[in-house]
């Protein structure tokens, strides 16, 4: 495995939970990417559910499944759609026939009791529905997954960026990798390499010769200094700026924008963007306005790109598989996109294929198998 | 390979070293020092007792030191000590069973203000019959 | 925004048993006021310090990665900007959102070494292993309660801090510390709480438990939360004490 975001994290649980030898690699922190930076939303897949229906039936069952397996990184907050305007009215419709499509539970309760359970709210909301969003700590999350692989016989090195991916007579043969804590190379062969580096993946496929079309889309989010909300709160209509704001610990998370980057490094967090963010969330919640400001930052999703033209909304938030066997690298794979709410999905699906790549029949059991506590999880060897 | 060591091991300097520590950490260094000082007054104050030994005239000697300036000056600094240590003290006990303890920076200031005031008047009481 | 010229002394070198033994090295570059020491590191990593380690993740003080020392202080990285720095204001909880009317051509210098009483990975990177041995021995829980109504997660988010900040904590390897002690009065107090009170009690309760601490309450000073882990400490005490003379606890019950 290269890169221990939460695809990466999720899948080395899921190889390692059916006795697969496995190994990470990780450049830095693990979720020091993208995951880490997420807005900590486990979707329950309403905001697919009209766009894209397929991920918002993947979003309801793997949010049910991770509660159960990781209940101690999850708050449970439940969440609100809410109508503000006619606009938001005219997608009321369409909004709850996609829920009853997808399986989302999804109640519509009247204005006034919405504003009973979240006092905050703007007094303009025309229409609210109650959907079982969550709140998640993807860090912990993540320290979780790899945990649990540990206890399974799992090796993971965090600050081990990775130098070379080696392939001979169209094999993937191995990887080189500066572990910068004990100061050494390795050199990990494996018949499968997994290049799950989220934004990076390009740069790392490229390593190995092949190429990823991975398009980083950054987006700032603004975490206030105070929860001004209990249930996540989103805006009843299509995706777009500043449309959601989830409460986590003592803030709430206001988000998000969405532009093209070149790369998931340095990603400025635009002024502009912190006041778009502040203006759209005061529409949902009026007191954002007032609220200090505890934090703004932006981080990279990495999208599959197909179109170039669009601004990254567009962009599939679907996951791909490449298998860059037909590349003339056999034994290597790139999974980009995808989400953490269904990462455990996304790795099953990966594990099926590897373990079809290393004729290995073992079944996938991470449906069923609770996580360890994510302070199990170890930097180093006997650490 | 450079392996690092995984085990720590203790560091007392920390008990000392106040560098961007904050009002708790100085009443806890300065209690330590304290601490330290009157366990050393111990000691002095057996070793002079000694003189007693020597009979009147080791008595007298003694009156004598005691009314000296210096011993005066000395007497002054250990009131000083005992008294920040002791309200401290005081202060740790109250604090150490929970009461008060978000306050505690504020009893910090009011043991070290009560220890200024005790201190000026004790001082004036030794010093005073040594100017006449 | 406006630039700061910054000078930035790094505590740096390999994995070792504690912050002490690498040394210090020099950087200065120019970097945009609304910065945090994040993007300081970052900027650092993109430049001359390619192999730099130091932890992150959320970026917004929900992770509890990015503590380390500021200046002598501890502070979340990702809270603590260079507009913060530069005003001399690294008192105050978080440096974004402000402007600190800086002039133009400001310059200020910082030293950033990684947590004390962790071993380290490398560079600023601390080794949490230790400390989150005593997470488990505590059972540590950080999502307080689950049912009907909405629920939060603690608000610990275990960074280490108040861990740096105790000198008890860097006397005493053995000594549980601020954070785990605080969350397991957390854990006795939660009435939806998993895990056993009687170990988190006997976890307290003994020589390196609660009895070790000795009042400096810098973790509270330090906490970037506002867990006040001090007050927590004396509350289990208490709780211990009613225990031990057979006391009821409180009627609530």
């Amino acid at each position: 495995m290269i890169g221990a975001g939460s695809t990466g994290a999720a899948i080395a649980h899921d190889l390692a939970s059916r006795g697969i030898r496995t190994a990470v690699v990780e450049r830095g922190e693990p979720a020091s990417g993208t995951t880490g930076r997420n807005h900590a939303l486990l979707h329950s897949g309403g905001r697919y559910v009209v766009k894209d229906p397929e991920s918002a039936v993947e979003c309801i069952q793997e949010n049910l499944l991770l509660r159960r397996a990781a209940p101690g990184v999850i708050e449970e907050t439940g969440g609100l759609f809410v109508a503000i305007d006619d606009e938001d009215l005219a997608y009321r419709e369409a909004f709850l026939e996609g829920c009853r499509r997808a399986g989302v539970p999804a109640e519509e309760i009247p204005p006034d009791l919405a504003r009973r359970l979240e006092p905050g709210l703007t007094e303009s909301v025309r229409a609210a529905v109650r959907v079982p969003d969550a709140v998640i700590d993807p860090y912990r999350l993540v320290l979780s997954w790899l945990a649990t692989a540990q206890a399974n016989g799992a090796e993971v090195f965090p600050f081990t960026p990775v130098e070379a991916v080696e392939v001979r007579a169209g094999r993937v043969a191995h990887v080189v990798a500066h572990d910068l804590v004990h100061r050494r190379r390795l050199r990990l062969e494996a018949p499968v390499v997994i290049n799950a580096a989220g934004p990076w993946a390009g740069r790392v496929a490229a390593l190995a010769g092949v190429e990823v079309p991975v398009q980083p889309s950054a987006g700032v989010m603004v975490a206030l200094a105070a929860r001004l909300n209990q249930r996540v709160i989103n805006r009843m209509r299509p995706p777009g700026d500043g449309d959601i704001i989830v409460p986590q610990r003592a803030t709430s998370i206001i988000g998000t924008t969405s532009w093209n980057v070149e790369s998931g490094d340095r990603i400025p967090v635009p002024p502009d963007h912190v006041r778009r963010m502040i203006e759209e969330g005061a529409k949902l919640l009026p007191a954002v306005r007032e609220a200090p400001v505890l934090a703004a930052f932006a981080a990279a999703r990495p999208l599959v790109a197909g179109n170039k033209e669009s601004d990254g909304r567009e962009l599939s938030r679907g996951f791909q598989v490449f298998d860059h066997g037909r590349d003339g690298a056999e034994g290597f794979m790139s999974v980009v996109g995808g989400k953490t709410t269904t990462s455990r999905l996304m790795a099953e699906i990966v594990a099926d294929r590897v373990c079809e790549k290393l004729g290995v029949q073992q079944e996938c059991r991470t449906r069923e198998l609770a996580l360890l506590p994510f302070h199990r999880f170890r930097w180093r060897e006997g650490g | 390979m450079s392996e690092g060591e995984a085990r720590r091991r203790p560091d007392w300097r920390a008990w000392f070293a106040p560098r961007g520590r904050r009002t708790g950490m100085w009443a806890f260094v300065l209690n330590r020092i304290t601490g330290l000082l009157l366990l050393a007054y111990v000691f002095v104050h057996l070793a002079v007792l000694s003189v007693l030994f020597q009979g009147p005239a080791g008595y007298d000697r003694l009156v004598r030191w005691m009314s000296s300036w210096p011993f005066l000056l000395f007497d002054v600094a250990l009131v000083a000590v005992l008294l920040v240590h002791g309200l401290n003290g005081v202060r740790l006990v109250f604090v150490g069973l929970g009461a008060g303890s978000h306050r505690q920076r504020e009893w910090f200031w009011a043991a070290m203000a009560a220890a200024a005031a005790v201190f000026a008047y004790t001082t004036y009481l030794i010093l005073a019959p040594a100017w006449r | 925004m406006a630039e700061v010229e910054l000078t930035v002394r790094v505590l740096r070198g390999p994995a070792r048993a504690s912050a002490a033994g690498g040394r210090y090295e020099t950087y200065t570059l120019r970097a945009d006021a609304g910065w945090s020491l994040l993007d300081v590191l970052e900027a650092l990593q993109a430049g001359p310090a390619p192999d730099l380690m130091y932890r992150h993740s959320c970026h917004h003080a929900s992770c509890g990665t990015c503590a380390l020392r500021v200046d002598g202080r501890e502070r979340l990285a990702c809270l603590t900007t260079v507009g913060q720095i530069a005003a001399g204001r690294l008192g105050e909880r978080t440096g974004h959102g402000k402007d600190y009317r800086l002039p133009r051509g400001a310059r200020a210098a910082v030293t950033l070494e990684p947590l004390r009483s962790f071993p380290v990975l490398g560079d600023l990177a601390a080794d949490f292993a230790e400390f989150f041995g005593k997470l488990d021995a505590v059972e540590a829980d950080l999502v307080a309660a689950r049912g009907e109504e909405a629920t939060h997660f603690e608000h610990c988010i275990t960074c280490g801090a108040c861990m740096s900040a105790c000198p008890i904590v860097a006397s005493d390897l053995e000594y549980l510390g601020p954070a785990p002690l605080a969350l397991a009065l957390r854990g006795l107090q939660d009435p939806t709480k998993t895990g056993s009170d009687a170990r988190r009690l006997a976890a307290a309760d003994q020589p390196h438990g609660v009895w070790r601490c000795h009042h400096v309450f810098e973790c509270t000073a330090a906490c970037p939360a506002g867990v006040d882990p001090g007050q927590a400490l004396m509350e289990l005490r208490a709780r211990l004490v009613r225990r031990r003379l057979g006391w009821r606890e409180g009627a609530r019950r």
